[in-house]
This record gives C-alpha cells, sequence and structure tokens, in this order.
C-alpha cells in the first residue's frame, strides 16, 4: 500500500463508513420512487439514481477495505489530543469564518444589506485584528455601500 | 476558409467600446490570478453574476478576459513569492521563484509573460479549427455516445485530479452525478430527492455550487489557516529575451499541444497542464539537472502549457458544451444565461458564433501580453493586501453575485452548504473539480441513459454497437481498471509487438 494511504487510513474508515451508509440510504430512497411502468422499468426515474448509488456504494466498500487492511479502524483519541485541538488557532479561526457566514445569510433575510455587509466585514476585520478599528469601519461601510449602488444604480440588479 | 472568418470576426472586435472591455476584463483577470486565493473560477463565476444583464457579446468578452488574465496572473506570486496566485501556476513556482531569488525576476515574469502569449496563440488555433472538426463529428452522437461520453468525462476527470488515489476522485464525480438528479427530471418530471422542499424543483443552479466550491473554500481556508504577509522581491523593467523564446520554440509547441490537449480533456484544467509539460521538458532537456533550479526551460514549459489549455478547455464548451476546466464550467453556464447554445448544434445554429468567441479570445491574449509587459510594479502593490481584509471583500462580492443570477437567498444556502463540502472535501483529500463536472454531466448520464433505452425498448446492445461508444466503453474502462496489475499485464501482452517494432525503429535510427 502506498505511503499516502498509510497516512489517510484514519480518516479513509470513517469517511467510507459514511459514503457506504449514505450510499445505502440513496438507494432506499431511490427504490422507493415510483416505477412509470408504462414506460417501461428502464425508464423509471430511480434507475440512474440507484445506478450511481451502488457505485458509490462500491468505491466506499472499496476504501472501507483498504483502510481496514491499514488498519485504519485502530482510532484511539486521547484527552491531550482533544484538548490541544479545541485550543489550536485554527479551530477557533475556522468557527469565527464559519459563524460569521453563516451570521451573514440569517442576517441577510431580515435586514438591508448595506447593514449586513458592514456587520460581517466589521467584524471578520476586527476579529483579525487586520488594521485599525476606525480604518475598518469606513472602509466596511464604503465597500458594501459601493456594492449596493453598483448593483442596485448601475447594474440593476437589485440587492435587498 | 476559417481563418477568413476568424480575422473578419478579430476586426470587427477593433472599436473603443470592445477594446475597452476587454482591457478592463484582462487587467481584472491579472489581478484575480495574482492574489493566492483568488483563482480564475472565482473571477469568473463572480463576473457571470455582475454581468448576467449585459448585453452578451460584451459579457463574454469580459468573461474571456478575465480567464485568459487569470491564467496568466498567477505566474507573477509563483515568481515573485513561491506562492502560486492560481493552482495552474503551480508548476511555475519550480523555476520562476529560483531565478527571483537570483536577481532575475524582471527576466523571469518577461519569459513568463512571452509564453503564456504564445501558448494562448496555440490555444487558439486549436479553439479556432479544432471546434468546428469536433463539433461535426459530435452530430454523429446519439443518446448512447453522449451517455459514455459524460461518464468518460467524469471517470478521467476523477483519474487526473486525484493522481495519487484515483478512488477519491471517482468519489467526487460520482456524488456530483447523484446531486445532479435533485429536482425535477426531463422524462417523466418526477421530483426526485427534494423531500418537500420546492426551492429543489429545479435542481441546484450551477452558479452558487461554483461559487460555493471555489470561492467560498477559498474563503474559509485563507481565513482558517491565516498566512502573513511576504517581502515581494524589487522588480525593474519586465523585458522578455527573445534569444530564449527562439531557442526553445520546439518545447514551446510541444508544450502547448500538451496543454490544448490536456484542455480538451473534461474537468481537468490547467493545473494538470503545466505539470505534464513540465515534466516533459525535463525529460526532452540536455540539461534535466537545471529544473527546479531556475531553468528556463522549466519556466516556459509550465507557462505556455497553462495557457495553452484555455483554448483547449473552450473547445469541448463549444463542440459538446462539456467543459475542458473548472472555469471553461463557469464559462460554459454565462454561455447558457446569454442564450448561447454550445454544442453540436452550434455549427448549425449561429456556425460563426465559433469564430467570434475564438476572435475575442485572440484579442484577449493580446491584450493579457500588452498589460503583462505593462503595470507590473503598481499592480504588485497588492500584493501587499493582506488576506484576513481581501477574503471578507470577496465574500461579500459572492454573496452578492449568487444573490442576483436568481434574487433566491435559497441560491446563498446552496452556495454556504457547498462551500462546506468542499472544504471537508479538500481537507480529506477529494477533490472538487469531478464533483462540480458530475453536477454539470449528470443530467447528461441520466437523460441519454433512459432515452436511449426507450429508443431500444430497454436493450442493452445499442450502448456498444457504434464505433465511437466502443472506443468510448475501452476508455473509460482503462480510465478505471488501467492501473489494475491483471490489467496492464494483458495490456503488456497484446502491445508487445508494437513495443519490439518501436524499440528496433530507435535503434536502428540510432545507428
Amino acid at each position: 500500500m502506498k505511503i499516502e494511504h498509510k497516512e489517510s487510513a484514519k480518516r479513509d474508515f470513517v469517511t467510507s463508513l459514511i459514503i457506504c451508509i449514505g450510499s445505502i440510504i440513496i438507494f432506499g430512497i431511490s427504490a422507493a420512487m415510483p416505477k412509470f411502468v408504462e414506460w417501461g422499468l428502464y425508464a423509471t426515474p430511480s434507475l440512474a439514481p440507484m445506478i450511481f448509488s451502488i457505485a458509490l456504494f462500491l468505491c466506499g466498500l472499496i476504501m472501507l477495505i483498504r483502510s481496514i487492511v491499514l488498519q485504519g479502524y485502530r482510532i484511539s483519541i486521547s484527552n491531550e489530543q482533544v484538548k490541544a485541538f479545541l485550543k489550536a488557532p485554527i479551530l477557533r479561526h475556522f468557527l469565527v469564518a464559519l459563524g460569521l457566514v453563516i451570521l451573514f445569510y440569517a442576517l441577510f433575510r431580515i435586514l438591508n444589506f448595506i447593514l449586513v455587509g458592514t456587520i460581517y466585514l466589521l467584524a471578520n476585520m476586527m476579529y483579525h485584528k487586520s488594521m485599525a478599528w476606525w480604518k475598518i469601519l469606513i472602509l466596511s461601510v464604503i465597500y458594501t455601500a459601493a456594492i449596493y449602488v453598483l448593483f442596485n444604480y448601475v447594474f440593476f440588479i437589485p440587492v435587498p | 476558409m476559417g481563418f477568413i472568418n476568424l480575422a473578419k470576426e478579430f476586426i470587427g472586435l477593433m472599436n473603443i467600446a470592445d477594446l475597452l472591455y476587454c482591457f478592463v476584463a484582462v487587467q481584472l483577470g491579472i489581478i484575480f490570478g495574482m492574489l493566492p486565493g483568488l483563482t480564475a473560477t472565482v473571477g469568473v463565476a463572480i463576473l457571470t453574476a455582475l454581468t448576467f444583464k449585459w448585453d452578451p457579446g460584451n459579457a463574454i468578452m469580459v468573461l474571456i478576459g478575465i480567464y485568459v488574465g487569470a491564467i496568466y496572473g498567477g505566474s507573477r506570486t509563483a515568481i515573485l513569492l513561491n506562492i502560486p496566485g492560481t493552482p495552474a501556476s503551480a508548476a511555475t513556482c519550480l523555476d520562476g521563484f529560483p531565478l527571483s531569488k537570483t536577481g532575475r525576476a524582471s527576466e523571469a515574469l518577461g519569459l513568463a509573460t512571452t509564453a503564456s502569449m504564445l501558448g494562448s496563440l496555440v490555444g487558439l488555433i486549436a479553439l479556432s479549427f479544432l471546434t468546428p472538426l469536433l463539433a461535426n463529428t459530435a452530430l454523429e452522437f446519439k443518446s448512447y455516445e453522449v451517455f459514455w461520453l459524460a461518464v468518460f468525462g467524469v471517470a478521467i476527470c476523477g483519474n487526473l485530479t486525484a493522481a495519487k488515489d484515483p478512488l477519491k476522485g471517482w468519489i467526487s464525480g460520482i456524488l456530483g452525478i447523484i446531486l445532479s438528479f435533485v429536482g425535477m427530471e426531463a422524462i417523466q418530471g418526477y421530483r426526485r430527492f427534494t423531500f418537500g422542499v420546492s426551492d429543489l424543483m429545479a435542481g441546484f443552479n450551477i452558479i452558487p455550487v461554483l461559487v460555493g466550491t471555489y470561492a467560498l473554500v477559498e474563503i474559509l481556508d485563507n481565513l482558517t489557516d491565516v498566512k502573513y504577509g511576504e517581502t515581494v522581491a524589487q522588480v525593474g523593467r519586465v523585458v522578455p529575451r527573445f534569444k530564449d523564446i527562439a531557442a526553445n520554440w520546439v518545447n514551446i509547441i510541444r508544450s502547448g499541444l500538451i496543454g490544448v490537449f490536456i484542455g480538451v480533456i473534461p474537468g481537468v484544467g490547467e493545473n494538470i497542464g503545466s505539470y505534464v509539460a513540465y515534466d516533459f521538458a525535463k525529460r526532452s532537456s540536455k540539461k534535466p539537472e537545471e529544473f527546479g533550479k531556475g531553468s528556463i526551460e522549466g519556466l516556459i514549459a509550465s507557462e505556455t502549457a497553462n495557457n495553452a489549455v484555455v483554448g483547449g478547455a473552450l473547445v469541448p464548451v463549444l463542440s459538446l458544451a462539456i467543459p475542458g476546466s473548472p472555469p471553461a464550467a463557469v464559462l460554459l453556464a454565462a454561455l447558457y444565461l446569454h442564450n448561447v447554445r454550445p454544442g453540436p448544434l452550434l455549427m448549425i445554429e449561429q456556425p460563426m458564433y465559433i469564430y467570434t468567441f475564438s476572435a475575442m479570445f485572440a484579442l484577449a491574449s493580446i491584450v493579457m501580453f500588452i498589460l503583462g509587459l505593462s503595470f507590473v510594479k503598481p499592480m504588485l502593490k497588492l500584493l501587499r493586501l493582506k488576506s484576513t481584509i481581501m477574503m471578507p471583500l470577496v465574500f461579500v462580492l459572492c454573496i452578492v453575485g449568487t444573490y442576483a443570477i436568481a434574487g433566491r437567498k435559497f441560491d446563498i444556502l446552496v452556495m454556504i452548504c457547498f462551500g462546506l463540502l468542499g472544504f471537508a472535501m479538500r481537507k480529506l483529500g477529494y477533490p472538487e473539480a469531478p464533483l462540480v463536472l458530475g453536477i454539470i454531466l449528470g443530467p447528461m448520464v441520466d437523460e441519454n441513459l433512459r432515452r436511449g433505452l426507450i429508443l431500444s425498448e430497454g436493450s442493452l446492445a445499442p450502448f456498444f454497437a457504434s464505433p465511437i461508444s466502443i472506443a468510448l466503453v475501452i476508455a473509460v474502462f482503462f480510465t478505471l481498471f488501467g492501473r489494475l496489475k491483471p490489467v496492464k499485464k494483458v495490456t503488456g501482452t497484446l502491445l508487445w509487438p508494437l513495443r519490439k517494432l518501436t524499440g528496433l525503429f530507435i535503434r536502428a535510427k540510432a545507428d
């Protein structure tokens, strides 16, 4: 087995299980679709989903077997590893980036675009301390307002 | 005749408005390509949304300009910072940066610019003359052949974008195909996998999928793994050394042809093309030990190939409606948005469009060359912009661009979901390109499979009847199973006589 497969054996073990289970679910949903017998069973809308869910299951199974051979099932997570992962700056940065994206989407449905855009840019750049707070505020407001004007009054594409 | 049509269309673009659009678009593309985290796909996707209410001619001109400029623009950061601005310029780092470190940054930039332009010209020849040929051949394609072509496209894309583990590439492609089944299917009108959500009836709009899979993934990646600014090397006047270009004419033609060939293969893209050309250049070089240490041959090979891929990738877009690269996939979506129907019927419905399109590509390549040799220093100042400032600004643009297509907030949710999926896939080593290609080609697979079976009343025989189908089936077989030892053994045995003959011929020539 190649080195790169050995290194990813544990991740592949988990993902292959998810892939196999997911493909079985997709197959089940497809099998429950109506058959439209008058067109012929070969024309049923479930044909292609069933074929490709089987293909996905087979690929997942091959990956599962490969990861088992490479002992990918030997997953041991210590408390120290969990603590180190939870304290890692990368995780914090990711959660903040994702959280702000979700916040943007949630507020986009309720508030005016200029306000939402300004809040998002302000929060993001302030978290990363990109520059002085007043520069961030000016940039956020001007940029969002410029995008709003550009889309609404130049491109005639309405933005909420 | 083709050349005359191309010349006519090119002359038609010689007006102030088109030239202005082209200059602005190519410069914007160079900026997108230069800034790490922004790729050609991101640039074309965002501008597709911004320009979709424009006149189709101007909109497509801008998108081609962005595409050409962005693929070239990545070479600047590759040479100056050892950071590829776009994945297409990853191979350029190998020799571009060492040249920069030895004080030859200006020379390297000049060579990269010239090589890119020459690569684009090779791509242009392919686009102008290969597209009508392929489109005419594609008219012979029936449902059975189109089905196998779509399957082959996803399979080869998975193979080449995850060369170390093609299984992950195929899983990514199959997942994309399955995701394309969401929505109302074309034959009986049944709603698949919608779970009662009315927004899913039309399936996933390709623009939010592309923006999410490529742009949002880069944004999350850059905001998660924050890198600090590097010092940019001083650059003088960027001048191409023509004697170096002239001495590498074989390298340029070979790399250009490799780029075109890789570009034509569905979904693969510029980064593969540049690495393959680099590899070929190293193998054929009289000084292979210089590669990786500042070899001009290596720099020229990678830059020629990645720009030649652009032209090559647009050949299947126009002739088969199958994208040859991720940015070409966005361009394909943009063509549909502007009521251009690419595919085999383009030669019948709008036969001159291929030459109009090629003329725009030619203009963009020339403008890229002009801008690449000028405005270098002011543009390099943009590299000082922190990613923690740039990425949030780009995200806001992505949101507005995605919303602008259909005015649905649901599209933003799709973008975010695909962004998260793409991010997870990247961290787990699954390539994104086959997923996107699967979503684009999935309807082709489904409809042609069922249509073919309806026409043949359930018989599978027509799927293996025509020479095109047989060739595609063999191609799919070798793509999926060609690396297995039993298959290699059998192939080796079958090809032994040919190898012997070739060996004898080479020995006879050497003697």
